[in-house]
């Protein structure tokens, strides 16, 4: 018999997700990404002018990620948000996968903003930013070689392996694994494993439990923006 | 209009630069905007449709951030002045040059510019002034912006106030300036979303626009390029303002703005007694969403709509 989580799933089931793009309208682009409980709000300013002085002539367009978690998003409330290093680490390593996708040689002299911020965290929104963020860019336009979609998976008791684990679930056992995949080219942007000792045999089940669910998600964000664009289809015909 | 409309996203390939791919008639195309080579293929780099021109194979994004093409009228600020340059924020990826050698001396002097004009650009356009100019040349190396305002047209505008709404709803048409039926208000409409709405005296008189031209080439003054800021009387006040929130609400209903639908707009709300009502009566809304969006139905989705009831236009979603 399957084991069934905490929630009524089963080991392989994500949570419901909800997509919203453009709810931000003064941004030049801006998308929600809401797994489960966990919500993520990413916008996009520019391309613009460099704002700093230096490097102000480059070949290549600048990439600025920002990374920012609500002191509201946690059930104990935090103070000093700011201060936290964990968000800087983490902003930086979101500018090193998305600055390997976004084709920033059509952005010479310019400079792109991308701004996440987690509403709230029930588990898993580190995939979540990253997956916000590509639908972000996506609305505003911005060239992206593919998709960057990102799924995390650990363990429940006994070593038995489940993807998109609650904040529950991740407690129990301690173990973080994150994803982030390039679909298109099938290959493994940036990978996060943060545990006690594990075999080789039990890291490649979480491997591949957290691929599938990012192909997956790869599927449900597709389908969304080729939808917003079928709706929208009016606003190419008055040209 | 194609007769197949093919929806592609990041990634999604689109084409080859070679015959040896078996891609049908994608097969030997050249890649433009929106897409990107790899391994003599055309893949998409944004989320939109396929159109093609000849050889030239292209993706049009839903959303893009404004792109001024030669001949554009654009709205913009003065962010610095530089040495024999201005720099104007005009809401692109960069900021645009209005070089010292591109503007209008006063009195219409044509003569070089010396080291005296540089030392006296503040007094024609300073930081925070808001310009309308015409887009003169693009960079084909860095892709930086020139701009010109060599017309009496163009420089420095007074009178009015600024608007910004998506630069997306405005396409390029014949004429940026309008009289718009309201008494005595012009608007300028930028193509990159800045919009300038202005009192503007000689607007009543209906001059054309080719007469206008002709009476400053003869060099007699104009209204239209006042320097001096003057009192605006309350009624055209209350103008202003309708024409501004007619403006917005059309801004957030995602609407063309052109000259039709502002005055379409403002005829329906001929008989508001206060401005801020436009913003928030819902009737009134209603109203002008309905009459906007059967005037395109007639006028511009017509061969569109039925293309896509009789089956002919059908969106292609397995194009890989």
């Amino acid at each position: 018999m399957e084991l069934i989580r905490a929630n009524g799933r089963k080991l392989q089931d994500i949570r419901a997700i909800d997509i919203s793009m453009n709810p931000i309208k003064y941004a030049d682009g801006s998308a929600t990404f809401k797994i489960g409980n966990t919500s993520v709000v990413a916008y996009v300013q520019g391309p613009h002018e460099i704002l700093s002085k230096k490097g102000k002539y480059t070949d290549k367009g600048i990439l600025n990620v920002k990374f920012f978690m609500t002191n509201f998003s946690t059930p104990q409330h935090k103070t000093n948000v700011k201060k936290n290093i964990r968000m800087t680490e983490f902003g930086n390593l979101l500018k090193s996968v998305f600055e390997g996708v976004i084709l920033l040689k059509n952005y010479q002299n310019s400079q792109i903003d991308l701004h996440i911020c987690v509403l709230e965290n029930d588990g898993g929104y580190k995939s979540a930013a990253f997956n916000a963020a590509t639908l972000a860019l996506v609305d505003a336009g911005i060239s992206l070689s593919q998709y960057v979609v990102s799924m995390n998976s650990g363990f429940l008791e006994s070593f038995t392996p489940a993807i998109d684990l609650q904040q529950t679930e991740e407690k129990k056992h301690n173990c973080d694994f994150l994803i982030s995949y390039l679909p298109k080219t099938k290959k493994i942007a940036f990978i996060e494993l943060d545990s006690k000792k594990l075999s080789i045999k039990e890291v490649n089940s979480l491997v591949e439990l957290a691929i599938e669910g990012c192909m997956h998600i790869n599927e449900i964000i597709d389908q969304y923006i080729r939808e917003n664009i079928e709706n929208n289809l009016h606003y190419f015909a008055y040209e | 209009m194609e007769s197949k409309i093919k929806i592609v996203t990041p990634g999604d390939t689109i084409g080859s630069t070679g015959k040896e791919h078996e891609l049908g008639a994608n097969q030997d195309s050249i890649s433009g905007p929106g897409t990107y080579t790899e391994d003599g293929i055309i893949y998409s780099s944004l989320a939109g449709i396929v159109s093609k021109i000849g050889k030239l194979i292209m993706v049009k994004p839903l959303k893009k951030k404004y792109a001024p093409l030669t001949g554009d009228i654009v709205v913009g600020r003065v962010v610095s002045v530089e040495h024999n340059r201005w720099k104007v924020d005009i809401n692109s990826y960069q900021h645009a040059n209005l070089l010292l050698t591109a503007i209008n001396l006063p009195g219409g002097e044509q003569r070089r510019r010396s080291d005296e004009d540089k030392s006296i650009m503040r007094e024609y356009f300073k930081e925070n002034d808001i310009i309308s100019a015409e887009v003169q040349s693009l960079n084909s190396h860095d892709s930086s912006i020139f701009l010109q305002t060599r017309n009496m047209k163009y420089g420095k505008i007074k009178n009015g106030f600024y608007l910004k709404v998506n630069h997306n709803l405005i396409k390029r048409m014949k004429n940026h300036y309008l009289n718009v039926s309201v008494k005595n208000v012009s608007v300028i409409l930028g193509n990159n979303g800045y919009i300038w709405i202005y009192y503007n005296p000689a607007a009543s008189k209906k001059v054309a626009e080719v007469d206008m031209i002709d009476a400053l080439m003869r060099g007699e003054h104009h209204e239209l390029n006042l320097q001096e800021a003057v009192e605006i009387p309350k009624e055209v006040a209350i103008g202003l303002s309708k024409v501004r929130n007619c403006i917005v609400v059309l801004d957030r209903l995602n609407l063309p703005i052109f000259e039709y639908s502002i005055n379409k707009s403002l005829e329906l709300t001929e008989e508001v007694e206060a401005p801020f009502d436009i913003l928030v009566n819902k009737e009134i809304i209603n109203s002008i969403e309905d009459a906007i969006k059967d005037y395109i139905n007639e006028n511009y989705l017509n061969n569109f709509s039925s293309l896509k009831d009789e089956g002919i236009m059908e969106v292609d979603n397995d194009f890989n």
